[in-house]
């Protein structure tokens, strides 16, 4: 069984199990990290990793926020998310090192930018 | 119960964006999930309810997803996908979607990641409702 598949079957068990004392985005996170970086990995580094998670979730729900009051138009918003994306997988990768991000995101840095396309953010929100 | 294939397909997009992800049905369903839907490249096919995953679709091919706010095309596949228990994970770019938003989507009011048992999705409660089993 490949890496991918183990991932897909600990993911499949995690939504297939309500536990209210668990935090899925923790356990996803989990998840990720024990399938593609290994059970033994550096726990202080996992822990920046995953601080780093959660504050792109509160970033973001603050710029929708500011999207949603037209502090911010469509395009802003999406200028500003993409941009904090790539902020994100920049301090990602300044505490996994390049191979280690390569191994948990299964693809380089260079390859994860623009992850909202406009047209299609456009599309979804005209009206 | 209309039980057929399910496929996952992605899209190599113009670099740095990571691939699109679209899905089909042997019933001749086609889910663009905001992008185009045809040329892919097969990366998941299973058996499952492909009136559900219909179902699950809507509207427009969506899923429900409001996109770049709870998700991309990744977790609109994948909530199309359910049905037949598969995910887009071979997509170039999708752990990364999954960091951002998780499997099925986030609900950013609730700050929670929808999950089929612990917080379900409205078209998915929608679609049960409705009695379209897997």
């Amino acid at each position: 069984m490949d890496l991918e598949q183990t991932f897909n079957q600990r993911i499949a068990v995690l939504h297939n199990t309500n536990d209210p004392t668990k935090d899925l985005r923790h356990e996803e996170f989990q998840a990720l990290a024990e399938v593609f970086l290994g059970p033994a990995y550096d726990p202080v580094k996992l822990r920046q990793v995953e601080g780093i998670q959660v504050a792109l979730h509160a970033q973001q729900a603050s710029l929708y926020q500011l999207y949603q009051t037209r502090q911010l138009d469509a395009k802003q918003y999406v200028e500003a998310f993409n941009t904090l994306l790539a902020d994100t997988f920049a301090r990602c990768e300044a505490v996994l090192g390049q191979q280690d991000f390569l191994r948990f995101f299964g693809a380089p840095r260079h390859e994860l930018g623009g992850f909202i396309e406009l047209a299609a953010f456009l599309d979804a929100h005209q009206n | 119960m209309p039980i057929g294939m399910l496929t996952g397909y992605v899209l190599t997009m113009q670099p740095p964006l990571a691939e699109h992800t679209y899905v089909t049905s042997s019933h001749g369903h086609i889910w663009p999930c905001w992008g185009r839907s045809s040329k892919g490249r097969q990366i998941c096919t299973g058996s499952g309810n492909t009136a559900q995953a219909d179902c699950l679709s809507q509207p427009n091919s969506h899923a429900g997803i409001v996109y770049g706010v709870t998700g991309v095309c990744h977790q609109t596949a994948n909530r199309i996908l359910y049905p037949a228990g598969l995910t887009v994970a071979a997509a170039v770019g999708y752990r990364a979607s999954v960091f951002a938003w998780g499997t099925y989507g986030r609900d950013l009011g609730a700050r929670r990641l929808y999950s089929p048992v612990s917080l379900p999705w409205p078209e998915l409660q929608h679609c049960q409702a409705q009695h379209v089993h897997p």
